[in-house]
């Protein structure tokens, strides 16, 4: 559990600083969610667990395409 | 390309990929911009309404459609975007000799010969510290530009993240550096010309905010 959450951690700090500095190569587009998905991850993992924590949390990512309205959406 | 020129060809190649994402990423800017001004009040909405995840949406709501927020695409693009990075690092990690390039391009007929020596006097095959820091400078230049750009009129930032952004202003340029400083000058001239076409995004976006 603390595994999973030191690890979105990370991807979260690694995330602001290419958003920030808008390193070349990819395109950062924002997120369409409010929380964003890492935000959500965490919240999913301390409430429902490491699987279906998880599982939640890849449904939401799935979640964010062009066919959504994205918006406020909480776990 | 003229004279078989390999880093005409990588230089020409790059600029057409970041023209074809051009609109996507200017758009993409704005937006990720617009958020950050009014992260302030998401962060005083998440204060006031702490113990209440129904007020705190509603409240959230209301702030995105008053700001009229609208995010694009979400994480689409960057799977479209990820096989191309992928298959242009392959290109050049692998190295480029005519061998690898008839493999590659089976339906193009073989250029025959690949001068690998860019505008004459940089070989394209070979390690090149001082193109490796031209890149670290062109990209601590490119990551300010972009920063005062995200972060513009965000009020009171709060130490915290100043602390944060100072650090992130020189890791990536020291990143490239270590890692142009072994790698085929090629790849470097990539990541050069990729760099000053963002720089040249910015501009735009700044003159036309």
């Amino acid at each position: 559990m603390n595994l999973i959450l030191s690890l979105i951690k990370i991807y979260r700090t690694i995330n602001t600083w290419l958003r920030a500095t808008q390193v070349p190569g990819l395109v950062y587009t924002p997120c369409k969610f409010h929380p964003t998905c890492s935000e959500y991850a965490e919240l999913a993992v301390q409430k429902y667990g490491i699987l279906r924590g998880s599982w939640k949390a890849i449904t939401r990512i799935l979640r964010c395409n062009p066919f959504t309205a994205g918006g406020v959406d909480y776990i | 390309m003229p004279k078989h020129d390999l880093g005409l060809a990588i230089i020409v190649l790059t600029v057409l990929i970041r023209l074809l994402f051009l609109p996507l990423s200017i758009k993409a800017q704005r937006s990720q911009r617009a958020l950050n001004i009014i992260n302030p009040h998401i962060q005083a909405i998440k204060e006031k309404h702490k113990h209440d995840k129904t007020a705190q949406g509603v409240a959230m709501m209301a702030l995105y459609k008053e700001h009229n927020i609208n995010p694009i695409a979400g994480c689409i693009p960057l799977l479209i975007q990820l096989p191309i990075l992928i298959a242009l690092y392959q290109v050049f990690i692998s190295g480029l000799n005519p061998q690898t390039l008839s493999i590659l391009y089976p339906f193009i007929h073989n250029p025959g010969t690949i001068n690998p020596l860019f505008l004459g006097f940089i070989s394209i095959g070979i390690k090149n510290h001082f193109l490796a820091i031209v890149a670290g400078v062109l990209q601590f230049l490119q990551a300010r530009q972009s920063m005062n750009y995200m972060k513009a009129s965000s009020g009171a930032a709060n130490p915290q993240m100043a602390v944060l952004n100072k650090q992130m202003l020189y890791f990536f340029p020291v990143m490239i550096i270590v890692i142009g400083w072994n790698i085929q000058a090629g790849l470097i001239l990539y990541w050069i010309t990729t760099t000053v076409f963002s720089i040249g995004e910015q501009l735009y976006l700044r003159r036309t905010q």
